[in-house]
């Protein structure tokens, strides 16, 4: 088939089918028609029922706990996914890593980014964030290690074994807390009544921050151990 | 503290502790990891037996129904878990094989077995999952968890092919994954709601155009995670690539669980009667059977046996799910029976597959000549399996086909009929062109067929694990064959949960 | 619908188009961090914030790390 006419035909093919999408969401009831009742509850009741400040925080980790469960299982299960099909049984070999200006500055910078990590994590339950998104961070920090000092460096200071234990951990201790849930309070994942504190300081929410520091490591110590999964071959031929 | 129906969360949860502890396991000496598999998934079946067990009398008079709750109870958005009689002979039926699969792969699996099991345990619980949840948002989870679980171990044994139809497969289930989300993102703005038994309570408020959008994406995506005829050409490459207990899983297991999603969403949340008021049903039932005869001619020029024995699940598949959109009670009977007959055939087939590839270079046919002559019982186990799908008498493939044969000329479905009987014929010629070749070449060496008998003394040791499972999938196909009443009374309750799905959505929505 | 939103939306068109239409991967994996970074903006303007730092820290920092590590690996087997 000719080039342009293919061009031409997928390009037709893309152009009906956004056109059938945006048909059928301009069908859709207004924001405002929309059954209000779960917002106002969530609006309403949200504070009172878990005690996060944060009621994102509270939809993910106390609402619907059990969904990010599932996905934080996705995680685990898509970062043992990569290490079985990129593990090459090599040795890590490093790069020497970028020049001595970006090392120093970066070696400033790190103690900051780790904290802010950190302050995302621990912070979930009362500010913008919470274990994912500070989780993440936490992972960028071992791609600035791997990049900017090679990736020996990161393998000395934290090696993969110690990444799969605060994984591991990390999913252990949602599952724990979950149990807990069963013994504690009749029903998995239900908020700890016992751990609530006064609202709006740092220990109080119940289980929520203790979920979000798990999910922190996991997904954290997971990105990690795939980027790392991923880079090691690159740098050997670096060297 | 209230231990109601624990039973519930305890399936979806105890596989992904076991699945956690897998990953710390890589020091431990094989027979403690290859135990506690066996004992988790044991606990697994144990649980469900138990509660089809002590429930019986419920389930006897169809109106067997759990829930777990998890979270506030009262609020609009919580998350449920939710039993009936259906979810309960799908979640029988689907553990067991898997009971079997597990034993079969801890002999089979030699290498990383702890990665193996750790996703193999993730699998599960997102089969459980996906069969006990009566959340839109977590059977979208749960399904998405399916195909991302399923792909590093489609390409275990790392080859180029097999990382290829990985990233097909992988391909393919995330795009239809995106098409059930968007039905999902459009249901959640016109109702406000994401709880199955709420959707199907106000489904008709919704405008009609809105309708089509929603149950085409619906089944656009379903079809795709089926293998129906226009898209069904990743799964022969997928489910003949991966290891045999993996494809025993994909091609006996798992696309029945989809055709139970399939189920649970065409009949419960969506009423059926919107299907043939859109004038989908009768299309989706002829495209079914398209793709079931395509499946099986398919299969003829098959010269690999695994690739074969996929073509024809596309077959047994599409026939399954045409006899279901009959929607009479005929047709659920003849499917359901059909969909636990090809469970145990194809589960055996693949197996025993897998097996006679240690004595063998690989499974192109004519690498399997003389097969028949070095693996006796394992390769006569084999024809015995063959013989049930090709729908021998005294097998159960003989009695579902029967049924599903009488549900299509009951509803005077002649074009179904015609598929059902012509798929069986070419089966017939496809499976008789390996097994003449494995008997082709006749080598004389050692054992004869009596003495394997006799040496039944290392039967349940571990150099005889994975014969002793081939065999068992053997005897169950004969077992059933002969006393398929034994399935009456559960495929009859779980009939009466699809003719009722009120009974359902009230008590969901009840308590 | 302000006029900022207006500029962001074509933006977060453009870039979108930009990353299907350039060959060259590096060029492809930078609209799609811009896109990333676009699509924070508009987030915050719609007052989500836990989803704008989600897809900062994911979308334009992480997405941009593991493209290119994925780069440099297809490069450096190509010259093999």
């Amino acid at each position: 088939m000719n080039k342009l006419v293919k061009k031409t035909l997928i390009t037709a093919v893309l152009a009906a089918a956004a056109f059938a999408l945006y048909y059928n969401f301009s069908l859709l009831p207004g924001y405002q028609d929309l059954e209000k009742g779960i917002s106002d509850y969530i609006i309403t009741y949200g504070l009172h029922d878990t005690g996060s400040l944060n009621l994102i925080t509270a939809v993910l980790y106390d609402y619907r706990a059990f969904d990010s469960l599932g996905e934080s299982t996705v995680i685990f299960g898509a970062v043992s996914g990569i290490v079985l099909i990129l593990s090459r049984k090599m040795l890590p070999v490093s790069s020497k890593g970028l020049s001595f200006i970006v090392k120093r500055t970066l070696g400033i910078m790190t103690p900051f980014i780790a904290l802010f990590g950190f302050y995302v994590i621990t912070h979930g339950h009362l500010s913008p964030g919470g274990g994912f998104q500070g989780g993440v961070i936490l992972a960028a920090i071992s791609i600035i290690f791997s990049i900017v000092y090679g990736s020996a460096f990161d393998y000395r200071r934290y090696s993969p074994q110690t990444k799969t234990v605060l994984e591991t951990g990390g999913a252990l201790t949602f599952l724990v807390i979950g149990l807990a849930g069963i013994v504690m309070e009749g029903a998995f994942l239900k908020n700890l009544g016992f751990l609530t504190a006064e609202r709006g300081t740092l220990i109080s929410a119940g289980s929520i921050p203790y979920i979000n520091i798990g999910v922190g490591f996991k997904v954290g110590a997971g990105l990690a151990i795939i980027f790392y999964s991923m880079i090691q071959k690159t740098f050997e031929e670096d060297f | 503290m209230s231990l109601m129906n624990i039973e519930l969360i305890l399936l979806t949860v105890l596989p992904v502790l076991i699945a956690v502890f897998m990953c710390f396991s890589t020091n431990f000496n094989r027979h403690s990891r290859n135990f506690i598999a066996v004992m988790g998934v044991g606990i697994e079946l144990a649980l469900v037996i138990s509660l089809f067990v002590l429930n019986f009398e419920a389930v006897k008079n169809s109106n067997f129904f759990l829930q777990y709750t998890l979270g506030y109870t009262d609020t609009p958005f919580v998350i449920n878990l939710a039993m009936d009689n259906l979810s309960l002979f799908f979640s029988l039926i689907v553990t067991s094989a898997i009971f079997l699969i597990v034993i079969f792969s801890t002999q089979y699996i030699t290498a990383k077995e702890n990665i193996y099991f750790a996703l193999f345990f993730l699998v599960l619980a997102s089969i459980q999952g996906s069969i006990l949840t009566a959340d839109l948002f977590t059977l979208y989870l749960f399904i998405e968890a399916i195909t991302i679980f399923t792909t590093p171990l489609i390409s275990f044994e790392k080859t180029e092919e097999t990382t290829r139809a990985a990233m097909q497969y992988l391909f393919y289930g995330i795009t239809g994954g995106v098409f059930f989300f968007i039905s999902m993102i459009l249901i959640y703005f016109n109702l406000g709601t994401l709880k199955m038994a709420a959707v199907a309570e106000s489904f008709a408020l919704i405008s009609t155009p809105m309708q089509l959008t929603i149950i085409i994406f619906f089944l656009l995506a379903l079809i795709i995670k089926l293998g129906i005829f226009p898209i069904h050409f990743w799964l022969p490459r997928a489910h003949s690539a991966c290891p045999a207990p993996i494809s025993a899983l994909l091609s006996g297991v798992l696309l029945k669980v989809y055709l139970y999603i399939f189920m649970r969403l065409f009949w419960t949340m969506i009423a059926f009667d919107f299907l043939v008021e859109l004038h989908l049903s009768d299309f989706v039932l002829n495209l079914a059977l398209v793709s079931s005869l395509i499946g099986h001619v398919f299969a003829l020029q098959a010269d690999d046996l695994k690739k074969m024995l996929a073509y024809s699940s596309i077959g047994h598949i599409g026939m399954i799910l045409a006899v279901l959109l009959l929607n009479t009670e005929a047709a659920f009977y003849g499917g359901l029976l059909h969909i636990t007959a090809h469970l145990m055939m194809k589960s055996g087939l693949f197996l025993s597959s897998g097996y006679l590839l240690q004595t063998t270079l690989s499974h192109n046919i004519n690498d399997l000549r003389g097969i028949g002559h070095t693996n006796r019982l394992v390769f006569a186990a084999f024809i015995i399996i063959c013989l049930g799908t090709i729908g021998m008498p005294p097998l159960i493939g003989f009695v579902s086909k029967w049924y599903v044969l009488l549900a299509f000329l009951k509803a005077r479905h002649f074009f179904g009929a015609f598929v059902a009987a012509a798929g069986s014929i070419i089966a017939l010629i496809y499976y008789l062109r390996y097994i003449s070749h494995a008997y082709e070449t006749v080598k004389e060496d050692g054992k004869s067929i009596k003495e394997e008998l006799l040496s039944l003394k290392g039967f349940f040791s571990s150099t005889n694990k994975m014969k002793s499972v081939i065999y068992i999938f053997t005897i169950l196909i004969i077992i059933f064959g002969l006393g398929f009443k034994i399935l009456e009374m559960p495929i009859n309750t779980a009939i009466f949960e699809l003719l009722n799905p009120e009974k359902y959505i009230e008590l969901v929505l009840g308590g | 619908m302000n006029i900022l939103e207006i500029i962001l939306l074509i933006f977060l068109v453009f870039s979108a188009v930009m990353t299907v239409r350039f060959d060259e991967e590096l060029i492809s994996i930078i609209f799609l961090s811009i896109f990333s970074l676009i699509l924070t903006a508009l987030y915050l303007l719609h007052k989500a914030a836990d989803v704008a730092l989600a897809e900062a820290v994911i979308g334009a920092g992480l997405n941009t790390a593991i493209f290119m590590s994925a780069i440099s690996q297809i490069r450096h087997s190509d010259s093999d």
